[in-house]
């Protein structure tokens, strides 16, 4: 009995372990491909255990970091503050000075009633907790999510640039997929002439030379080196007026039927660690 | 002890990929980080065989699909195939030997990489691929194998505890 118990006993082999799990991905696989709202709930899952522990560290390691930064200044911060002290004094001077000014400046254009008023979108600071996990990064998750108001579609700025779009919310976070992703593609116009142009990413020329692509400039034109690139009015998605970057490097396009040209983006990529969403969609 | 072992793995693979994924932000070293995961999946199949390479394999391959790429299963896939392959080199086993699963690591994440480029870049009309190598592929497969030596180390002492008693 005790022998027969041993030659039945039940034992997989490697190899039916791999295969076994190489059908589960290509299921998984093409389950994500052809049905994305499926795999969305894992996403979520995954998203809301894992978030927390992301907040945790990020918070552990920025505390240790201030320690030792705050250590290591604070000589540097004793001279400083003189310096500050006594440029505040001219500074206070100045302002008074200016302040007089804006007053003359407010009066004449009651005067003129040229009210001028700058386009104010409602705006959520958002920290950077992750970066794609592979180094083509190029899509990041940040702490706010729906909890917090955010929505698929919502434009995210950085600094006064443009820095990406949020393609996927999940309950306390969100993910960006930045500018300079290589599936990533906007309308965006010269800020002078209004011509209006695509901005693609690519990130292997981002990471070389600092540039991301814009094609189909017309012929005609009046793009000139160094404008400054906003987004345009044609585009659903993002808010027109947002400065994505500036153009160089202008050339014909193979085809001669338009022009084409590189952009430097508004944004630091590098150095990216809290962003802004406008709350509001197009 | 082999069920031990398993959660001290599993918690090793979910510590380093939390890790992973954020000390990029913290860290600016050229963009670059590097793939831990893959260093534990080589180091666990050089160690355990072939099961525990595919089985730690799938784990942490599907920890980094859920996080980064667009479609589940393709990380999983690469990684188990990586471990079971790697798993192979448990015959050659030794302690104090370092450069067979460094070795592998190195391959498996120039593999991944590779087929990882061309299933995004090359099917979207952008082939440059030597310029790929130079400014992603070789600097982050060379931080690995750096990060690599120490990382194996420890993977090894966590869970030398659960050897005894096998040969």
């Amino acid at each position: 009995m005790a022998r027969r118990r041993e030659k039945y006993k039940f034992k997989l082999s490697s190899k039916y372990i791999f295969i076994g799990i190489a059908l589960l991905c290509f299921v998984l696989f093409f389950a994500s491909s052809r049905f994305p709202l499926y795999t969305y709930g894992i996403r979520t899952l995954a998203a809301s255990f894992v978030t927390p522990m992301q907040n945790g560290i990020n918070k552990f390691g920025r505390s240790v970091y201030s320690r030792l930064t705050n250590l290591a200044e604070i000589n540097s911060l004793i001279e400083q503050n003189e310096q500050l002290k006594a440029e505040l004094d001219d500074l206070k001077m100045e302002y008074d000075m200016l302040l007089r000014d804006n007053n003359e400046l407010d009066e004449y254009r009651t005067l003129y009633e040229l009210d001028r008023k700058y386009i104010q979108y409602p705006k959520v600071a958002a920290r950077i907790i992750s970066r794609d996990s592979n180094s083509f990064y190029s899509t990041f998750t940040v702490d706010k999510g729906a909890n917090q108001g955010i929505a698929e579609g919502m434009n995210v700025l950085a600094g006064n640039g443009l820095c990406g779009i949020v393609y996927e919310v999940y309950t306390d976070s969100a993910k960006v997929r930045s500018i300079i992703d290589d599936t990533a593609a906007l309308s965006g116009m010269s800020l002078k002439s209004s011509d209006t142009c695509m901005v693609t990413g690519n990130l292997a020329e981002l990471l070389e030379k600092g540039y991301i692509d814009i094609s189909m400039i017309s012929l005609n034109a009046q793009l000139e080196e160094n404008t400054a690139i906003v987004t345009s009015h044609i585009s659903d998605k993002f808010h027109q007026g947002i400065l994505v970057g500036y153009a160089v490097n202008i050339e014909l396009d193979p085809s001669e039927m338009s022009r084409r040209a590189k952009l430097i983006p508004a944004v630091d990529f590098e150095h990216l660690e809290t962003v802004l969403i406008i709350t509001k969609m197009k | 002890m082999k069920l031990i072992r398993f959660f001290i793995i599993s918690i090793e693979i979910l510590l380093l990929y939390v890790v992973q994924n954020i000390c990029s932000i913290n860290l600016p070293a050229g963009n670059i980080i590097p793939d831990m995961l893959m260093v534990i999946v080589c180091g666990t199949a050089y160690m355990f065989g072939s099961t525990s390479g595919t089985v730690y394999g799938f784990m942490s391959g599907l920890l980094i699909d859920i996080s980064a790429g667009s479609s589940l299963g393709f990380a999983a896939f690469i990684f188990a195939l990586t471990g079971f392959l790697a798993g192979f080199a448990r015959k050659f086993y030794s302690r104090s030997n370092y450069v067979i699963p460094l070795a592998m690591t190195a391959a498996g994440e120039f593999v991944y990489l590779t087929l990882y480029y061309v299933a995004n870049f090359i099917l979207k009309g952008r082939h440059d691929y030597p310029l790929m190598v130079k400014s992603i592929i070789m600097p982050r497969v060379t931080f690995t194998l750096l990060i690599g030596c120490f990382l194996y180390k420890l993977c090894q002492l966590s869970v030398d505890f659960t050897r005894v008693g096998e040969k």
